[in-house]
């Protein structure tokens, strides 16, 4: 609720000052740095500004008296002294903004990074969090660019963005006060030109940032299609492809220039108009301004002149930042969105303040009148009443769609029940931390999924301190054997280098090293051969030994000789035995066992 | 730096538009130098002239303030104001002459660059699309599109912005040089005295640049691989209460690329002051310089303040040289990254045949071994992934492999495509050896079906028609009237398509993957069963393609397949014996070598794997 009431707060021109003030927070933390940065900005807009002045100043009491005297008398001795002392004070101004560029690039450039490094840890660690229903209705490629470019967005926001917005601000409001101070009436063509630039500025802004915009999404199509067609290379490759795949790449592309010319073309026009304004207003400068020189008495020195026109001449280049600042924060406004909406996406399942540990689990498991659903109103178990004792072995038999998994996922906490309880030894579950749950439970998921680095680092994922014996007694729990000398094998991104077989073996070992007190197992045989399956049958049974067990299978063989069937449907349990029990029966599970039975018949 | 050769030769095919775009900018930072000598004008010739009452005449200082005292009306005590006018209104002119000229030679290179990146952009996808399997393999898919994508807009980036940034500089530092020679010569050495050791700053950051900018992309590379390989395993992260362990993964390495990237804060850090003391030295050496010659009566005082005013545009563009400089690092080494892709040698798909022959579908195997070409090479010789195998596929038979996995029956559908060369042994289609047909004719009469296969996040019509496009591009099935439509439902029939796609949200068109639905295993291969059926091959290759797909269906399948495959060659790889039964040859594998071969009644007829499978399938 609360998360979509933040979505659309964000979204909109709107939405940039709570943005504004939410990224600041990130800068906040590190006052010292802020502190200085800031400090610094103000030091150097006003050393930038107050060059100018020094030159007419140096004109006004230096050069044009002394000119004067030597144009009255010849042979009149030129005093360097003030020259030499206006030189000294350029060379102090010169020497401020060096440390002021140091400490800009200093300061500004930690702060990118550190929040950048906040942002991310902060994602991070959600996403850790964040329930499997989150993960269900989420790409993983949208995830990654939240903590890849979007972070590197919204921190240039903060940092040379910040730059930019405050050197801009400070500078203009010197140039704009020098300059009322030594002529209001030169002053105020300036005070004219200022918002003239400002206004095409922005406008300009905006629509480069429309075609920008544009760019990136035709560009994250590029993406995308160097992304299939780089994947589905033997696809293109065995029905010979290559070439029609390329023209139609070539259109996309196309497209891709057309947008970011745009951009380009509007980002060309920017410039050179704001220059043109700006010169403009000096033009008005050395008309005016000439006017007062030459008046009688003279309204201005000539070196206010001068100073004016180097004024009107640079007051474009604040203007310049304050508007790339504000087009910079407008366009990472959805990176900011996305990243905030992620930081704040409630967490589901999570450990109640007053949770206390599971101690060693004995295995009882009882759905009491568990209500489940994914979207309110359609019920995926409207109400469970399951009790399974402690070293039963359970197996979950029906069609797709009728609830088996979400059983499974309830036990393992995956999901909570929305009403009634889910009690683990007696205990309602939602009373106990996750972490000693799951670490006394072995899941094994229809797709394994293994990670880069060796196969000794993959088995002992659950249990990081384990010993190459128990990794070996594990492998050779689930008939893996042969992997006890490949241990430092290394098996490439997401163990690309085995067999799904291999990989399910692997998974398997991973799952009973941790030695689980509870053992799920979501359909882990289906991507193994059959041949493999019936090889490892027996370890199946040696793993499920002594603990409690929830099996999926859609093979029936496999689940033949658990403890108890039962066959689910719509979420109601239909029947519930044994094998022989079942098959005596004559229901659902016959008509299942024998069809299945039948496909699978071997002529003989 | 070596690399950048490569640069301008991507941008070859347009260096007449930026030497123009150059030329333009040229005009244009002539037009602004002549900018500070309408000040000089209006302070040397109106106001110093009102004031000394007509008698000071600065009026032929140099030429170019000259040309402009002929332009402007000729100057008298009474008409000043009309001067100033005209003196304004001339600084307006220039201003506007200078802006257009600018935005002219912009839009140049930057409709320049976008053609030149589009290109680049075209070359590395059509590259990459001809590139031999076993070079794909060696790098991983994320970092190649992060070279296709990220590299190439760092290169467009320095192209757009920086090259014609380069011409500019040069044109104001070179323009600014003569002006100032015009004015004052010693003035003019004493004004760029600095410029050398500020060049060497400049070049020696760029040096160091390049390294830590090298570290930062790789350590940024390590920290997104996390970041994928958590997310992708999210599941099993959770499942095994690890979330703890991999934010302590993550946070080491974020950290790690927190302190590269403020290393490389630290190094522009040192830089940019040093290069700006090195500028305001510069700026207050003209400054001091040119005070004493005004003040010896050298130069006037309107031609100090335009003179000042070119010093610091000699000076400024040295400043911008070391950003140029710290991009150029950036481009020379995604360039090489690059070229890196595009140095590949292509796959070589053979000679264009004169007439493409009729295929009666004959297959032989003779003493063929295989290794892949990636693995140790001092393993390989343990590391066959076929040893030795022969074997005869009759035109029009149905052979089943069978065996389990990593037995090798994958890699003998990637030899008969020829993505991989047998290492040893050869192979023959109709009795010519494989070598002789063009890659592309021979891919196109086979017809394979993968148990994963790979469907593009396209309608499942588009998937299922993915090799029915006209010479034009269009899909072949997008008119319903087409004759090809019936082929189009006959195979999606055949393959028990139909049997699902009414409950797709939008039937046919469907979209699947990432921006729409999420097809179950089982219906992704049947998706791609449609697909190659709807080739019509010539010989059709099964590789476990239904293993996914429910009993039932899959003896419906099987049905469909035996009448439409009935006259072609067909090799089923399988490890049930329920698809293999019926084949005219079962040939069964262990580790790359050929343990049994016959039919299924002369196999259970012996002792072996066959047999052995048999009783353990068959009892449980």
């Amino acid at each position: 609720m609360s998360q979509h009431l933040v979505d659309q707060e964000f979204s909109g021109k709107k939405a940039l000052w709570p943005f504004l003030k939410r990224i600041m927070r990130y800068a906040t933390r590190y006052p010292k740095w802020l502190g200085w940065f800031l400090f610094w900005v103000v030091i150097v807009a006003i050393a930038d500004a107050i060059f100018p002045l020094l030159l007419m100043e140096m004109i006004d009491k230096e050069v044009t008296p002394e000119l004067q005297k030597l144009s009255e008398d010849s042979t009149y001795g030129v005093d360097f002294g003030g020259v030499f002392f206006y030189t000294g004070i350029f060379l102090a101004i010169g020497l401020i903004q060096v440390i002021g560029v140091y400490a800009f690039i200093r300061y500004t450039g930690r702060i990118q990074e550190y929040v950048m490094y906040d942002l991310r840890d902060a994602m991070f660690k959600r996403l850790q969090k964040l329930s499997f229903s989150y993960y269900d209705r989420s790409a993983s490629g949208w995830l990654l660019t939240r903590l890849t470019s979007d972070t590197d967005r919204v921190a240039e926001v903060i940092s040379w963005g910040l730059l930019e917005a405050f050197w801009g601000m400070s500078m203009i409001t010197f140039c704009i006060g020098a300059m009322l101070v030594y002529s209001w009436k030169l002053g105020l063509i300036m005070l004219i030109s200022i918002p003239i630039m400002l206004v095409v500025s922005i406008r300009i802004r905006m629509l480069v940032l429309k075609y920008s915009r544009e760019a990136r999404k035709i560009n994250s199509e590029l993406t995308a299609a160097y992304n299939e067609h780089i994947n589905g290379i033997v696809v293109n490759k065995s029905t010979a492809q290559e070439e029609r795949v390329g023209h139609v790449f070539k259109q996309l592309s196309n497209r891709m220039r057309r947008s970011s010319y745009k951009a380009a073309y509007h980002t060309a026009m920017y410039i050179p108009l704001v220059i043109l304004i700006g010169s403009i207003a000096a033009a008005f400068v050395v008309f005016f301004g000439g006017q007062m020189a030459i008046a009688v008495p003279a309204a201005i020195t000539v070196g206010t002149l001068v100073a004016s026109f180097d004024y009107a001449m640079k007051i474009f280049i604040p203007i310049v930042d304050i508007s790339m600042f504000y087009a910079r924060a407008l366009g990472s406004l959805s990176a900011g969105e996305r990243i905030f909406s992620l930081i704040d996406e409630p967490i589901e399942i999570e450990d109640a303040k007053d949770a206390s540990d599971f101690d060693k689990i004995r295995g009882d498991i009882h759905f009491d009148q568990v209500e489940f659903y994914y979207t309110k109103g359609h019920s995926v178990l409207p109400n469970l009443d399951l009790k399974i004792e402690a070293g039963q072995s359970i197996a979950l038999v029906g069609a797709t769609g009728e609830g088996k998994s979400t059983i499974a996922n309830l036990v393992s906490r995956f999901y909570e029940p929305k009403a009634g309880q889910l009690k683990i030894d007696g205990v309602d579950y939602t009373q106990k931390t996750l972490q000693s749950l799951r670490a006394q439970m072995g899941i094994v998921l229809q797709t394994p999924h293994l990670f880069s680095g060796t196969i000794r680092d993959n088995i002992r994922y659950g249990k990081k301190d384990a010993t190459d014996e128990q990794i070996i007694a594990a492998l050779e729990k689930v008939g893996a054997t042969e992997f006890g000398q490949r241990l430092d094998e290394e098996i490439g991104e997401e163990g690309e280098q085995l067999s799904m077989g291999e990989k399910q073996l692997l998974s398997f070992a991973r799952a009973v090293l941790v030695d689980p007190r509870i053992f799920i197992m979501d359909e882990a045989t289906s991507s193994i051969d059959t041949i493999t399956e019936a090889k490892i049958q027996k370890s199946i049974q040696e793993m499920l030994k002594g603990r409690t067990s929830i099996i999926i299978a859609h093979r029936l063989s496999t689940i033949k000789n658990c403890d108890r069937i039962l066959v689910i449907q719509k979420g109601q349990i239909l029947e519930d035995g044994s094998h022989n029990v079942l098959m005596k029966k004559h229901g659902k599970y016959y008509d299942l066992y024998t069809k299945q039975l039948r496909a699978e018949q071997v002529t003989s | 730096m070596n690399k950048l050769y490569l640069l301008f030769s991507v941008l070859d095919r347009w260096k007449w538009h930026y030497l123009l775009a150059g030329l333009l900018l040229i005009v244009s930072s002539f037009v602004r130098m002549l900018e500070p000598k309408v000040l000089q004008i209006a302070v040397d010739g109106v106001v110093n002239f009102s004031k000394s009452g007509g008698k000071t005449t600065t009026i032929e200082a140099d030429p170019i303030a000259g040309l402009f005292y002929t332009i402007l009306p000729k100057i008298h005590l009474e008409n000043l104001v009309t001067v100033l006018f005209y003196i304004g209104l001339l600084f307006a002119c220039l201003a506007s002459m200078q802006a257009l000229s600018r935005f002219f030679a912009s839009i140049l290179s930057a409709s320049s660059t976008e053609k030149a990146t589009k290109q680049l952009r075209d070359r590395l996808f059509t590259h990459i699309q001809a590139l031999p399997l076993s070079q794909l393999d060696k790098m991983p898919t994320g970092e190649m599109i992060q070279r296709c994508t990220g590299d190439v807009d760092t290169i467009r980036k320095f192209v757009s912005t920086q090259i014609v940034e380069l011409i500019r500089l040069a044109a104001i530092f070179i323009g600014a040089l003569i002006m100032m020679f015009l004015v004052h010569i010693p003035y003019t050495f004493i004004s760029i005295a600095l410029v050398i050791p500020i060049v060497i700053t400049a070049y020696l950051f760029f040096k160091k640049e390049q390294i830590v900018w090298q570290k930062h992309e790789d350590e940024q590379d390590k920290l997104t691989a996390i970041i994928q390989e958590n997310l992708s395993g999210i599941r099993v992260v959770q499942a095994f209460a690890q979330e703890q362990a991999e934010i302590d993964r993550f946070e080491k390495q974020n950290l790690v690329k927190r302190d590269i990237g403020v290393r490389q804060i630290d190094l522009h850090m040192k830089f940019w002051p040093i290069s700006d003391w090195l500028v305001n030295m510069q700026i207050a050496l003209s400054l001091f310089a040119g005070a004493y010659f005004t003040l010896h009566g050298q130069i006037s005082v309107g031609e100090y303040a335009s003179f000042f005013t070119y010093a610091v545009m000699v000076t400024w563009p040295m400043r911008s040289l070391g950003r140029i400089v710290s991009q150029l690092g950036m481009a020379s080494v995604a360039m090489e990254r690059i070229s890196q892709i595009l140095d590949t040698a292509q796959e070589d798909y053979g000679e264009t045949p004169q007439e493409d022959p009729v295929i009666k579908g004959k297959i032989e195997f003779r003493n063929v071994s295989f290794a892949y070409p990636h693995q140790d090479t001092k393993k390989a010789s343990q590391k066959w992934a076929l040893h030795n195998l022969s074997f005869i596929a009759q035109a029009g038979k149905k052979i089943a492999i069978m065996g389990s996995t990593g037995a090798g029956k994958s890699t003998i559908i990637k030899l008969l495509t020829r993505f991989y060369e047998p290492t040893e042994g050869e192979i023959y289609l109709d009795d010519r050896p494989l070598a002789d047909y063009h890659k592309t004719f021979l891919r196109k009469k086979f017809g394979i079906v993968h148990q994963k296969p790979f469907l593009f996040s396209t309608s499942i019509k588009e998937n299922i028609a993915y090799a029915q496009y006209d010479a034009e591009g269009h899909l072949a099935i997008q008119h319903t009237d087409h004759v090809s439509d019936t082929d189009f439902q006959q195979a999606s029939r055949d393959a028990a398509v139909t049997d699902f796609i009414h409950k797709m949200p939008k039937t046919y068109d469907t979209v699947v993957g990432e921006k729409g639905v999420t097809l179950s295993g089982g219906q992704k291969q049947r998706v791609a069963l449609a697909r190659t059926l709807l080739s019509d091959p010539d010989i059709l290759v099964l590789d476990d393609a239904t293993s996914a797909v429910d009993t039932e269906t899959e003896h419906n399948i099987q049905d469909a397949l035996g009448k439409r495959m009935q006259k072609k060659t067909t090799f089923i790889i399988a490890h049930r014996l329920t698809s293999v039964q019926y084949a005219d040859k079962i040939i069964v594998l262990e580790k790359g070598q050929k343990l049994q071969e016959g039919t299924h009644d002369e196999l259970l007829a012996q002792t072996g794997f066959y047999r052995e499978v048999y009783d353990i399938q068959v009892h449980v």
